[in-house]
């Protein structure tokens, strides 16, 4: 996902990681015309096993992907798998806790690797989920960035602690408001969230002047994103958006605004086209006043102002086995294939700082990779074959 | 008079992508044929080989009853409100039937959710048409019963009934059974009345409607889990109702049990995610399994779960899944009609019914598929 573009390239998988990418030994199969060249890779060696794997003595993972198309394993931003579980959400009710400001939590502490969240994550191509705590806190703690599948069930864990969840949304207001406490308005989100930025900030300079403040977990975990830890800051509304602007210059965090249904406006009014966002669900629609922009044209709008954004099904909210259909949608919207890719893998995992190990397929990243049947913005596309961290995915 | 001309036909009368003209004579199809010649006066519209079907039925939603302030889906106030209409609540100018319309559907069933175990009355409307009378079809076609973990979440927690299953049952059949002992008190008044003897009557409005499903009212229960699936069968075996099964999500594992019983199911909303324990087991594939065992089905998106927009993408998502496109079809016209007690009416492109039909920009179960031109009762309600 970086400079080639549906042309046939072999790519050689080692220790997990992508070792090299070349130009395809054979050419392929299936080659078509006028650019529409199927792309990649799979390098043959004759030697196939059902999967069309094989693996050589030397370590070499070779899949032969027959001529079809290969992409980067999807990158979903913003979600609460294993946080706010399917099926025993009641039961297991994880992802709201009690206090709008609570920076010591964190969404590692929570995961439950067996919700079926991450089967459907797999079922619709993502291979790497950042799953936070819920957006009905001001300050709900931080997101794990986790590998939906392989490694036989056990730690998919990529990074603990991969980022901050703010919420500016509707949610905090009325859940606290509704019991008479903070925030009930704006003005209140937006002070109590200051105020704890304040605070944290003070506390990492005394601590760095040695002035002897005692230990406090809630701003040494806060503190970390005065040294470039991402923030996520839930926002949809216009106003919302500018003050999440504002509050991130102010601070000089490492923001990205998620939700974000009236980027358009937003932008406009700010008359700056650089804000980063994750935008989604756009999926559903909605009724309130927060979701009157929640519309699939969305994509295409910001496209032609020429801002950029991730996409995001914030699942459960849309499910995460209809993350393609949702760029299918978008697709018939407004927005082109390579945009919708890029919006699904490499800018989400740069806007969490993962770009490092994921979001394309690049020597060094890791080896994560979807082997399509067909088109994957097309309906009846199906992932073929998943690949995580070089490892064959059961995606069941 | 008006003419299509040079439909590929899929008329859910046996015609499958075949050239045809369709001719329409006010609100009715008046004959289909490989050639009918215009006439003089007649209004032609060219479908110029694109595919035509009769316009397409949702079974089940709650559209055009959350706009405003709160929703209007659930009286959360009690579990027992067979008295309430849906007709009251629906707001026929939402955009959610613009929605609709833009996916090819032209009738609806509207009504109460799942948070009460008797919920009130499903009205019939069309997606489109000129006045409110043009467009409500019937304004209380059937009665919502809903069994399940919703009404226990619903009035468990406060200490009231239903907290458990048995208790949903009871209450049901309870009520049931005061509904059938009032409308024999009621016809009893009747007579007597008719007679000129003197009667008196404790009128109640919850029972007066309710007795209505002793009458041939039909029925929707919702039910997801297999032992809800039983007890609306069993419930409906005692009482002698004319029910459908909604969602009836672990159907496929009891499709013998619906055969024998005759249900109808409404299956869906099958994308979605699963949000509670009673939808653990559903499965993409359960219609194909239903098709596959001969068990009839309805196809619905139990809207706003699924939105609009999500019609035709969870139809093309249950083709990919097994089921055959004729299914999906049937699902979405045929079943959805006879599920609305409206089949002699619409659901299919034949003569003397109901000229509701969609000329489609491409495969309605392709990949942003959307209507070009509907039809509903013979006049264009739509064109892209």
């Amino acid at each position: 996902m970086n400079d080639i573009y549906r042309k046939y390239m072999d790519i050689i998988i080692r220790g997990g990681k992508i070792a090299g990418i070349r130009n395809a030994a054979d050419g392929g199969s299936g080659a078509g015309q006028n650019g529409r060249d199927c792309k990649t890779n799979g390098f043959v060696s004759g030697n196939e096993a059902e999967t069309g794997c094989a693996e050589r003595t030397d370590g070499e993972l070779i899949l032969d992907a027959k001529g079809a198309l290969v992409t980067p394993g999807f990158v979903e931003a913003d979600c609460l798998a294993g946080v706010r579980t399917q099926i025993y959400r009641r039961d297991n009710q994880d992802a709201d806790d009690a206090l709008p400001l609570s920076p010591s939590l964190r969404a590692v502490d929570a995961l439950d690797f067996s919700d079926e969240a991450f089967a459907m994550a797999r079922r619709g191509g993502v291979t790497t989920a950042i799953s936070s705590p819920a957006k009905s806190a001001l300050i709900g703690g931080t997101c794990a960035a986790v590998k939906t599948g392989g490694n036989a069930g056990r730690n998919w864990i990529l990074k603990e602690e991969a980022a901050y969840q703010f919420s500016l949304t509707n949610e905090p207001r009325s859940r606290f408001g509704k019991k008479g406490q903070s925030p009930m308005t704006r003005m209140g989100s937006a002070a109590m969230i200051r105020n704890a930025l304040y605070q944290a900030r003070e506390y990492r300079e005394s601590r760095q002047n040695g002035s002897g403040r005692s230990y406090s977990l809630e701003h040494e975990s806060l503190m970390r994103v005065f040294d470039g830890m991402p923030v996520k800051i839930a926002a949809l509304q216009s106003q919302d958006i500018m003050t999440a602007v504002r509050i991130g210059e102010e601070f000089g965090l490492n923001s990205v605004i998620t939700g974000a249904y009236d980027a358009a406006e937003a932008c406009d009014s700010l008359e700056r086209t650089d804000i980063r966002f994750v935008v989604g669900p756009l999926y559903g629609g909605g009724r309130s006043r927060e979701e009157q922009n929640r519309k699939l044209g969305l994509g295409g709008i910001l496209r032609k102002k020429g801002i950029s954004f991730a996409i995001s099904t914030s699942h459960p909210s849309m499910n995460l086995e209809l993350f393609p259909c949702q760029l299918s949608l978008l697709h018939q919207n407004g927005m082109t294939e390579k945009e919708l890719l890029a919006a699904a893998t490499i800018l989400p995992a740069r806007y969490l700082g993962l770009d490092a190990r994921i979001g394309s397929i690049e020597e060094g990243k890791d080896a994560d990779l979807l082997i399509w049947d067909g088109e994957p913005l097309d309906y009846y596309g199906r992932v073929r074959t998943m690949v995580i961290e070089g490892e064959i995915i059961d995606m069941e | 008079m008006l003419l299509i001309k040079n439909a590929s036909l899929i008329d859910m009368a046996g015609t499958y992508k075949e050239k045809r003209d369709i001719l329409i004579d006010g609100g009715t199809f008046a004959s289909i044929a490989p050639q009918i010649a215009a006439q003089a006066g007649y209004k032609v519209i060219d479908a110029d080989g694109r595919l035509v079907t009769p316009g397409l039925i949702e079974s089940h939603c709650h559209l055009g009853m959350a706009d405003s302030a709160g929703q209007d889906i659930n009286e959360k106030t009690g579990p027992i409100h067979p008295g309430l209409r849906a007709l009251d609540a629906i707001d026929l100018n939402s955009r959610d039937f613009t929605q609709a319309l833009e996916h090819g559907v032209t009738t609806l069933a509207v009504g109460p959710g799942s948070s009460n175990l008797i919920g009130g009355t499903f009205l019939i409307i069309k997606s489109a048409g000129t006045s409110a009378a043009s467009r409500i079809v019937k304004e209380e076609f059937c009665m919502k019963m809903a069994l399940g973990e919703n009404p226990k979440t619903n009035y468990g927690p406060q200490g009231k009934m239903p907290a458990t299953r048995m208790g949903a049952t009871a209450l049901i059949r309870d009520t049931l059974y005061k509904a059938r002992d009032y409308r024999e008190k009621w016809n009893l008044h009747q007579e007597k009345r008719e007679k000129g003897e003197s009667s008196s009557f404790s009128f109640d409005l919850d029972m007066h409607s309710l007795m209505r499903v002793f009458d041939g009212m039909p029925v929707k229960i919702h039910a997801h889990k297999a032992n809800d699936i039983r007890a609306a069968i069993r419930i409906g075996k005692e009482f002698g109702l004319t029910y459908t099964i909604e969602h009836c999500t672990d159907g496929y594992l009891l499709l013998d049990e619906l055969r024998e019983a005759g249900v109808l199911s409404i299956l869906g909303p099958i994308m979605g995610g699963k949000g509670k324990v009673e939808v653990a087991n559903k499965r993409f594939d359960a219609p194909a399994q239903f098709e596959r065992a001969g068990v009839p089905f309805a196809i619905t998106t139990d809207s706003g779960v699924i939105p609009m927009e999500g019609l035709l993408m969870q139809a093309a998502v249950l083709i990919k899944s097994g089921l055959s496109e004729m299914g999906a079809y049937k699902g979405l016209t045929e079943h959805a009609a006879k599920a609305i007690g409206l089949w002699e009416q619409i659901g299919s492109i034949e003569a003397g019914k109901q000229a509701d039909l969609v000329i489609w920009g491409g495969e309605p179960f392709s990949s942003g598929a959307k209507a070009d031109v509907v039809l509903i009762g013979g006049n264009v309600c739509y064109w892209a």
